[in-house]
């Protein structure tokens, strides 16, 4: 079973075997309901004070109507604290290729996830890509087949598949997964597509550490000017920049302040806040972590984080999203 | 008491507390949402009964329990091994979707909700983003992220289980 199968598989034992409490829902929340009714009569004795508190907190407050609202010409200074730019993250692959199958090319893209660093060729289908760091990277497919083979004297395991999510004919995986003395660091090369275990071998064994390295070949698409302090990127690809806490242990995954542009058009919901932000059209559901920003031509700019750790205000997240200038 | 609410109560309460059982991964907590989200909605009942109480209440449940307003203690973890013991290819299905659901714990709220709204209740990506007051391209990044977080941690258990 793949893993959605199992997680509704899962999801629905678990529900049947949850056995209800012993306590009548019923009567708890009808006893629920009373003290609900007393409170507010008792909270009704103060409402003359509660009303000129809510009168004075109404421009602050009110702002989910429909209208489209304009950033305010001098917004709120930020915190001093902020960090400021501009800034164009710049993944970092610190290994050298040299030798590439002939038919991807030049110009691959360099990714970072979590601590690792990756070099990406791809085209028409075919992706050929190396993995470093101190994370042991995921195999990427199911295998079917296992060897060793030996790459700059280590012994690397060698996983293959001769089908795969979105494989054409004569389509392959290859992954060849090795560790690096004395620093421990892990390397995988990864093949989906027609390239043979030969030549993926052969890049491979041809990954050079120390002489140089592709830097800066492919920067983030986005540059920011401002952005909140004590942060640091955890993730960044060709579509999409991450940045966590600078203490925060990092995962291979994408998390934390995430930027991401796609392909789709801008359709806000009902309940969101409207705005505009920098002149196109935004909605923003700030306990839900999202800022959505219609770059137009049917691609969205999106803004998430994960409100519980990273807890920032309105204006916090219209100042960092003001301040993103996307290239694409 | 309105007598429409209480009939409501007693046809969907269990199904209400399964809900959020698996949006809370504790029964106890799981417990205090629904009855919290009842009484706020008896308030509205005449309103949220003429329109669709299954959804008024799923949609309060989620939105209540991923406020990041709701900080609340969580002491039980989910993930118990179960009572009988069992065998053969059942036994590892079992011991998978054990671990599965432990690890859907190490998720976040809104990602949790995701998995739950779309393996559980069937919702599409635009009932999904309603729910949660988002666009359906968070709800993709949300579940993208969910599931690629649940691959990389049952890798890592399966490695771990597999050491000497």
């Amino acid at each position: 079973m793949t893993l959605e199968e199992d997680l509704r598989v899962t999801l629905h034992d678990r529900a049947a075997a949850a056995r209800p409490p012993a306590d009548d829902l019923l009567t708890e929340v009808t006893l629920g309901v009373r003290r609900d009714v007393r409170r507010r009569r008792l909270v009704a004795g103060g409402a003359a004070v509660a009303v000129v508190a809510a009168a004075l907190a109404v421009p602050l407050l009110r702002h989910d109507d429909d209208r489209p609202r304009p950033l305010p010409a001098a917004s709120p200074p930020l915190a001093d604290d902020w960090d400021r730019g501009p800034w164009t993250p710049s993944p970092f692959f610190s290994l050298r290729p040299t030798w590439v199958p002939a038919d991807l090319g030049t110009g691959p893209e360099v990714l970072q996830l979590g601590y690792n660093e990756v070099l990406q060729y791809e085209k028409d289908g075919d992706v050929l890509s190396a993995e470093t760091g101190p994370q042991e990277p995921g195999w990427g497919a199911e295998t079917t087949g296992e060897h060793t083979a030996d790459v700059g004297g280590q012994t690397a395991i060698v996983r293959t598949a001769d089908d795969y999510d979105g494989a054409g004919p004569g389509d392959r995986f290859i992954a060849v997964r090795w560790k690096v003395p004395p620093s421990d660091l892990w390397v995988q090369v990864t093949s989906f597509g027609g390239h043979t275990e030969a030549e993926v071998l052969r890049f491979a064994r041809g990954l050079d550490g120390g002489t140089g390295s592709v830097a800066g070949t492919s920067p983030a698409p986005f540059t920011f000017s401002v952005w909140p302090p004590r942060m640091t990127t955890q993730h960044q690809s060709p579509t999409q920049v991450c940045l966590v806490g600078q203490e925060q242990q990092l995962q291979r995954q994408p998390e934390g302040l995430c930027v991401l542009v796609t392909e789709e058009p801008f359709a806000p919901g009902t309940d969101g806040e409207r705005l505009t932000l920098a002149g196109r059209d935004a909605e923003l559901h700030l306990d839900a972590g999202s800022l959505t920003v219609d770059l137009g031509a049917g691609r969205l700019l999106s803004v998430t984080w994960d409100p519980e750790t990273i807890p920032l205000s309105r204006n916090d997240v219209l100042r960092f999203a003001g301040g993103i200038t996307y290239h694409g | 008491m309105h007598s429409g609410f209480e009939d409501y109560v007693r046809a969907r309460g269990d199904a209400l507390r399964r809900f959020a059982y698996l949006i809370c991964g504790d029964r106890h907590l799981g417990e205090d949402l629904v009855q919290e989200v009842l009484v706020k909605a008896y308030r509205r009942w005449p309103r949220i009964e003429a329109d669709q109480p299954d959804r008024y209440i799923r949609t309060a449940l989620v939105r209540s329990h991923v406020s990041w307003l709701r900080l609340r203690s969580n002491g039980e973890r989910p993930g118990a091994v179960p009572d009988e013991p069992a065998s053969g290819d059942f036994a590892e299905g079992q011991a998978l979707r054990d671990e599965l659901w432990t690890r859907l714990g190490g998720l976040t709220r809104a990602q949790r909700a995701v998995m739950v709204l779309r393996y559980y209740e069937d919702l599409d990506d635009r009932q999904i983003g309603d729910v949660l007051r988002c666009s359906p391209s968070t709800v993709r990044v949300h579940a993208a992220r969910a599931l690629a977080r649940l691959r990389a941690d049952l890798t890592t258990a399966t490695i771990e289980g597999a050491k000497p």
